[in-house]
């Protein structure tokens, strides 16, 4: 699945993500790279950005970038 | 020849990711001593000042802006990288970099300084907000990051001036820090190829050797183009027969992916070595941001914040607008008082001290507005509320971010384009900026006061007051202008990318005064002496079209701007305007407000306002001059509401959008589109409402 299908608040895994635009390119240097863990924190109303945390920092991402980061639930 | 900018010893420049604390550090370094201008040709804000050592010497500190990465191409991105390669005429080239970082985020900030150290320059690195690192429980290993690094590390807390002489004692002495080296390792075949073209570069165009790896780096991973110049030109030149070699290793991409990879890899090994404890990763502003950011309280608290905010600009600006308004009266007074009557004196009292005033009037309202800006943006907030109208601002063709900008514009279309320097994405930025003109600024109000009180019936139809629907309904017009105008940009002229949102959220934190007023002030001294000196010219223009030539009636109609009115009557006529709303029209072109003056003055009213009632019984019973029917009929009145809506009437606006797209081109564009929108939908109210009413 990708982080725009993951509904459920808590960690994630980036699997097999490659970036082909620069604006993925630019989301691989902050951090969203092929294994790399994260969390969903929170998701906006109205189907808004998601508010992950990675390497400790927080974003806001929107729906458009989430739908191009594949990731695979972590256990609880 | 490969020709390029001296190392500067006395230059240094900051570096670092936003949200770092990099602007307390330069304050703290520079204190006062500060100049900020924009880079000619792009709006990237370009901050210099210096720094005094312990031998009185100067150091000069270039503020870079802030990022994430250099490689990504962006245009704050490519200055940071010219300035540090000495490509730009403008600016020293320093010796050394200052990096700031977050401490809590090392481990993200490492990445940046990865590609700071491909510069062969001397790098020192502050650990900046190293009290809340602490408080998280961080443990580092400082000695042994120093050395993995191989420069100085100094923990600091900026906002509480903590470690400033270190940093300034290590600043006076760079003379005995090393030059910094490329941190980590491709593939072999990559190094090989990579070593190959650096050792060319050196021997055929003369790149000095310890520069030469980071070019043939940028050549590999095709990301040479974007930094311009003639260097670049003739090194791109010299790259083109790499490039079967290049391309027969790996496509394109996939090296700067590998690249990413590679150099998170050796930061993972610096972060195992030297962290020793990692601390809490739940934070307050998590348990803050579940109620900020919930899906029914958070809305409610952005609105309760906006309300708060547009109340106060309003209320808390009237009795200072009310006090300088009777100065510039007292001023005006006491020129007359001093000065014999001459065409110098009405210079001063009607062209200088009227069209200056006119504007200075608003500077209250558009101060708070920046304090508020200024509040929102330290506190924390300002990401939040981006985060939370995304969704909205997406149907538009733009993201969260130009929401605050657009809002402001309800009360000053200049604090709003100003404050769309927070947008990174240029199109989007430009977007806002061109459509920031169409929400309902207050310099609209006393126009619509005047037309609505004098025209509208303070009827109450369905429950509800006449006056206010038809208030409302220009606002909401305006707005959906914005709206219709930034889709139409962002699919035409600002075609590109589609814009996304990544933001960081970064940690809530309690302002500080001295920033948000130092903050208030610098935007202040922008608007007032960049924009000042074109509001200055336009205003003397203006006085000079309504006052020549002179005449023994002193009346503005035989006035240069009286028989511009009468020339462009033919053209506003199909609106139901005749000469006289054309002279307002061209008076108000400078401010909106003046239009209120302008009908006081050619309908012989003394002091009038947009609540005299003479001033509005004289408007009701002027007739036009050839048809003998009463001008000002309902669907006149409309179409002039409309027009007002949409004409981009105001030179200060003009002034600040020269000076935020660093060009003529898109005020001038501006002008053109807001006034065929104001024509063309004033025509359609008319014509329309016209064969309704009739």
């Amino acid at each position: 699945m990708t982080l725009k299908q993951a509904h459920r608040v808590g960690s994630y895994q980036i699997k097999g993500f490659y970036p082909t635009t620069s604006q993925q390119l630019r989301l691989m240097e902050l951090g969203f790279k092929n294994g790399e863990r994260l969390a969903i924190l929170q998701r906006a109303p109205w189907g808004g950005p998601i508010k992950i945390m990675i390497k400790q920092s927080r974003f806001a991402i929107c729906q458009e970038d989430a739908a191009c980061i594949p990731v695979e639930p972590l256990p609880v | 020849m490969f020709m390029r900018a001296d190392l500067q010893p006395h230059a240094i420049a900051i570096a670092g990711n936003p949200n770092s604390g990099k602007s307390a550090f330069f304050n703290l370094l520079t204190g006062s001593q500060q100049k900020i201008a924009n880079f000619p040709g792009v709006t990237v804000e370009k901050k210099e000042g210096f720094l005094q050592d312990s031998d009185d010497r100067s150091i000069k500190v270039i503020d870079l802006p802030g990022t994430y990465s250099l490689d990504a191409a962006s245009p704050d991105e490519i200055i940071a990288q010219q300035i540090l390669l000495g490509l730009r005429d403008d600016t020293e080239r320093p010796e050394t970099i200052l990096v700031i970082v977050d401490s809590t985020h090392l481990e993200r900030s490492l990445f940046l300084i990865s590609q700071l150290m491909e510069f062969g320059l001397k790098v020192v690195l502050c650990l900046n907000m190293y009290d809340i690192a602490e408080k998280k429980g961080i443990v580092f290993d400082l000695s042994l990051l120093s050395r993995l690094l191989h420069m100085p590390v100094v923990p600091t807390v900026a906002i509480e001036g903590k470690g400033k002489q270190e940093v300034a004692k290590i600043l006076a002495n760079t003379s005995q820090l090393e030059p910094s080296r490329r941190p980590f390792r491709m593939s072999a075949e990559i190094e090989q190829l990579r070593r190959e073209i650096a050792d060319d570069l050196v021997q055929k165009l003369l790149v000095p050797e310890r520069e030469a790896d980071f070019w043939a780096g940028k050549i590999i991973s095709g990301r040479l183009q974007s930094l311009q110049g003639k260097t670049v030109e003739m090194l791109t030149a010299a790259a083109k027969k790499w490039q079967p070699k290049i391309e027969q290793l790996c496509p394109p991409n996939k090296i700067a992916t590998q690249e990413i990879e590679q150099r998170y890899r050796w930061i993972e090994e610096i972060c195992q070595k030297i962290i020793i404890q990692g601390g809490s990763s739940r934070s307050l502003s998590d348990k803050i941001d579940r109620i900020v950011l919930h899906r029914l309280f958070g809305p409610v608290i952005f609105i309760a914040v906006m309300t708060l905010i547009f109340q106060a600009v309003f209320s808390w600006a009237e009795p200072l607008m009310d006090l300088i308004d009777s100065s510039m009266g007292l001023i005006s007074t006491a020129v007359v008082y001093l000065l014999p009557a001459s065409v110098l004196r009405d210079l001063l009292v009607e062209g200088v001290i009227g069209g200056v005033g006119s504007v200075i009037i608003f500077m209250p309202q558009i101060m708070i507005l920046f304090f508020f800006i200024g509040l929102l943006e330290a506190s924390g907030y300002l990401a939040r509320a981006a985060f939370l109208v995304d969704r909205l601002m997406v149907r538009s063709g733009l993201t969260g971010k130009s929401f605050i900008p657009l809002l402001s514009s309800f009360a000053c279309a200049i604090p709003g384009i100003m404050a769309t320097r927070t947008i990174k994405n240029e199109r989007d930025r430009l977007t806002t900026i061109m459509v920031a003109p169409l929400m309902t600024c207050s310099a609209r109000l006393p126009v619509y006061a005047l037309l609505i009180g004098a025209f509208v019936p303070a009827q109450i139809v369905y429950g509800l007051r006449l006056q206010g629907v038809v208030l409302f309904g220009l606002y909401l017009l305006g707005m959906v202008g914005a709206v219709v105008a930034a889709k139409v940009f962002r699919q035409t002229l600002l075609k590109g990318e589609r814009s996304t949102l990544i933001l960081e959220l970064p940690d809530y934190k309690r302002p500080q005064l001295r920033h948000t007023l130092r903050y208030l002030w610098t935007r202040t001294k922008l608007f007032l002496f960049r924009a000042g000196k074109i509001i200055l010219a336009m205003s003397i223009v203006m006085w000079f079209l309504a006052s020549f030539p002179k005449n023994q009636e002193q009346s503005i109609e035989h006035s240069y701007a009286g028989q511009i009115g009468h020339v462009i009557e033919p053209v506003i006529a199909p609106l139901g305007f005749d000469w006289k709303i054309g002279v307002g029209l061209l008076a108000s072109f400078a401010a909106r407000e003046v239009f209120v003056a302008t009908m006081g003055t050619l309908y012989n009213i003394e002091d009038a306002d947009e609540t005299s009632i003479s001033l509005q019984q004289a408007l009701k019973q002027d007739r036009n001059e050839q048809s003998g029917q009463l001008l000002f009929n309902l669907p006149m009145v409309l179409a002039l509401l409309v027009f007002f809506v949409f004409a981009m009437q105001c030179m200060s606006t003009v002034a600040i959008m020269r000076r935020e797209s660093n060009s003529w081109k898109w005020p001038l564009l501006a002008i053109v589109y807001t006034y065929v929108l104001a024509y063309g939908l004033a025509w359609v109210t008319y014509q329309v409402t016209d064969w309704l009413v009739v």
